[in-house]
């Protein structure tokens, strides 16, 4: 009894002391569960600091509506400024390396070069693409000595198909190891343009398949011509962001407007869909359950995603802020980020970007700001977790799971983590207890049949036996009778 | 023991049992012993509904995790049962005052007995394909799958022969009198969420007159 009372005291003691992380976190981490109902978890990432432009340097003044965020090879942080026309060049420790806001062009100087920039990449090779919105091109610049050069342009592709007021307003760019330049432009519903890095058009890639909705065409059925040429076309919806993988793929994220099609996509270098998920009760866009009317309500949008390493990926929800982070096999690992004017959380997320293991986001609204998310313990061990995982080293992986069981019970990835490293070890009975805890069906049927086969092999040769034994016996007794009494069958017959 | 006590001894069960067994061979001559022969028993009619009802608990329990994946949180068989039987009764009803005016012969109580007698093929299917859950893979599910859709499928005809039979309808009356059926079903369904609002607003309305004269 008295030791009872200790333990609740002490378990009083815990949880008043301040030292808890998850208090000081202004949001509070989630995940879903097999049958796709939300599941409380620790924060996985927690925000460290908040920084804007003037604490870089005061006279760089504030951001304007900025629009995307990237950091390149040299773990330098571009920033673009959409509303004061310019890219702001940036380090880790918070050290201007340079504001891009015009260039060189054979040898002379322009002044104002970018007019409205809305997307960057920065290649291998330290080429800048610049999604240069307002001039209707995507300029190529090449930094030599700290000078900033043109190298070249892409204008818009002179093509069937489009309409005569088109416009080329290109939003998002971005270059392949091949060199093929992607651009995602305003109003094209084809899909994203591609360009040879001579600037020739190539093609669309990675088309959004319309999805039929009965409703839609209910409606359509019962209006009459004028309101249906009044209403909208059913179009494919616009890419919102992309990003490309280590091997080449490109993630995209676009709206879309039915509630059980994934938001994001993995397109090949054909430009087809291959994401991956094997949750039949969770789509990977964003939240499962949200409200229907009121503030920060409605499905996800996800207006960014980033490729980051060991084939996870996270996405941007612009409704209520929040980074969701998916695995390769498309299970939610961990959703952290949020609505609000508390420090660490956004109110206007436009874009996100991973610098290392920790990721910053941009939030554009007012003077404009940049929130740095560090990994928690517990995000630490689910990023090393999945990266043993998908190197196939379960063995190694089932440490950091089972520490993660005793950090959150709740958290079915790492019971099946614990199952599936079980079933490497050839433990088929207890994989299938960790298994079924995890509601990993697929590694359950597995190690089931493994279990199936075992068992079988072990009971059958029994059964044979017994089975033979009670033939011979049979056999026996009927030839035994017969012997012993066959003469009189024979004197009766 | 109840129910042995009500059909006298176990050997009467079995032999009370035959005309469902015999009603999945043979169909029509099942169903017209079983209504004009006055064969079937309302005993045997719940005692097959019990089954269905106990066998479609057991599988919701028991059936593997492979093709069965129940949250144990929110497994309730009791809600599934009453989701059943008011699923029988409803089309019970929607069916009898359809074919009530279409010269349909049958009673509601044959129409129950019909319902009911069909039954036996998921009887004889829900807890074998159970059982056989148990020992089966994911990439092997498609055996249990198939088990448990025939015996559905089954079931539906024998309920269509069984209305057929009992109304003493043709084949192309006795499909349109089970899509009217379906319309009444919806009718109903409708007329209870009116009757169910209004009786909430009759008694807000009470409420808030009881309320008001106990501030008065």
């Amino acid at each position: 009894m008295f030791k009872k009372i200790t333990a609740f005291l002490l378990i009083l003691l815990l949880a008043a002391s301040p030292v808890a992380v998850l208090a000081d976190t202004p949001f509070q981490g989630y995940t879903y569960n097999f049958w796709g109902t939300l599941v409380p978890s620790p924060a996985a990432y927690v925000p460290i600091r908040s920084f804007g432009l003037h604490n870089i340097c005061p006279e760089l003044g504030d951001m304007a509506d900025p629009t995307d965020l990237h950091v390149d090879a040299e773990n330098n942080i571009y920033v673009v400024d959409w509303g004061n026309d310019r890219i702001v060049i940036f380090d880790m420790d918070l050290n201007l390396i340079r504001v891009i806001d015009g260039y060189y062009r054979y040898g002379e100087w322009v002044e104002n070069g970018l007019r409205r920039p809305h997307g960057i990449f920065v290649t291998d090779d330290m080429e800048i693409f610049i999604a240069d919105e307002h001039n209707n091109r995507v300029v190529v610049l090449n930094v030599i000595d700290g000078d900033v050069h043109f190298v070249r342009e892409i204008l818009a592709p002179d093509i069937e198909g489009l309409e005569d007021d088109f416009v080329f307003s290109p939003l998002h760019v971005l270059v392949d190891r091949g060199g093929r330049v992607f651009v995602i432009v305003r109003h094209v519903f084809e899909g994203i343009m591609s360009f040879s890095d001579e600037g020739e058009f190539l093609g669309y890639f990675g088309t959004i398949e319309v999805s039929f909705n009965w409703i839609d065409m209910a409606w359509r059925f019962l209006m009459t011509e004028a309101q249906i040429e009044f209403d909208n076309a059913i179009l494919p919806r616009e890419f919102q962001s992309m990003d490309i993988d280590q091997y080449g793929f490109i993630f995209t994220t676009h709206i879309e407007n039915w509630h059980l099609n994934n938001q994001v996509m993995r397109l090949n270098p054909r430009g087809e869909d291959v994401l991956v998920n094997f949750n039949d009760n969770v789509v990977i866009n964003g939240d499962q359950g949200y409200r229907p009317t009121g503030p920060m309500s409605g499905p996800s949008v996800l207006i960014d995603v980033i490729a980051r390493s060991h084939g996870k990926y996270s996405a941007l929800d612009s409704t209520r802020g929040r980074v969701y982070t998916y695995d390769s096999e498309g299970n939610l690992l961990y959703v952290f980020g949020g609505m609000g004017s508390l420090e660490g959380m956004t109110r206007m997320p436009r874009a996100i970007e991973m610098i290392g293991d920790d990721m910053l986001l941009l939030d554009s609204l007012g003077r404009g700001r940049i929130i740095h998310y560090a990994p928690t313990e517990y995000g630490r061990l689910i990023n090393r977790a999945i990266a043993m995982r998908y190197g196939g080293h379960e063995r190694y992986a089932v440490e950091y799971w089972r520490q993660l069981v005793t950090l959150d019970e709740n958290f079915a990835l790492a019971w099946s983590g614990i199952g599936r490293s079980l079933l490497a070890a050839g433990d088929n009975v207890g994989a299938m207890e960790y298994l079924r805890q995890g509601m990993d069906v697929r590694y359950f049927s597995i190690a089931f049949r493994r279990n199936r086969l075992d068992v079988m092999q072990g009971t059958l040769p029994n059964v044979f036996t017994a089975g033979m034994l009670l033939v011979v016996l049979f056999v026996g007794g009927k030839i035994y009778y017969r012997v012993k009494f066959g003469k009189r069958e024979e004197e009766e017959a | 023991m109840t129910a042995v006590k009500a059909f006298g001894t176990v050997k009467n069960i079995f032999s009370y049992y035959k005309l469902p067994l015999y009603i999945m061979v043979r169909p029509f001559d099942g169903f017209y012993e079983m209504k004009y022969l006055q064969q079937g028993t309302l005993k045997v009619s719940f005692l097959n509904l019990i089954l269905v009802l106990v066998s479609y608990a057991i599988n919701d329990q028991y059936a593997s995790l492979i093709v069965n994946p129940q949250n144990p949180l929110t497994l309730n068989s009791f809600s599934n049962w009453v989701m059943i039987i008011t699923a029988l009764v409803l089309f019970c009803v929607s069916n009898w005052s359809v074919t009530s005016l279409m010269d349909g012969e049958g009673k509601l109580k044959d129409i129950f007995m019909a319902m009911t007698y069909a039954m036996t093929p998921l009887v004889l299917t829900i807890v074998p394909a159970t059982i056989l859950s148990n020992f089966l893979s994911q990439d092997e599910a498609g055996f249990y799958y198939m088990l448990m859709s025939v015996g559905v499928a089954y079931f539906v005809f024998l309920v269509f022969c069984g209305l057929v039979v009992v109304h003493n309808y043709g084949a192309g009356k006795a499909v349109f009198a089970i899509l009217l059926t379906f319309v009444a079903l919806l009718i109903i369904v409708f007329l209870i969420t009116l009757l169910l609002t209004l009786w909430q607003q009759l008694f807000v309305f009470g409420f808030s007159i009881y309320t008001e004269l106990m501030f008065r």
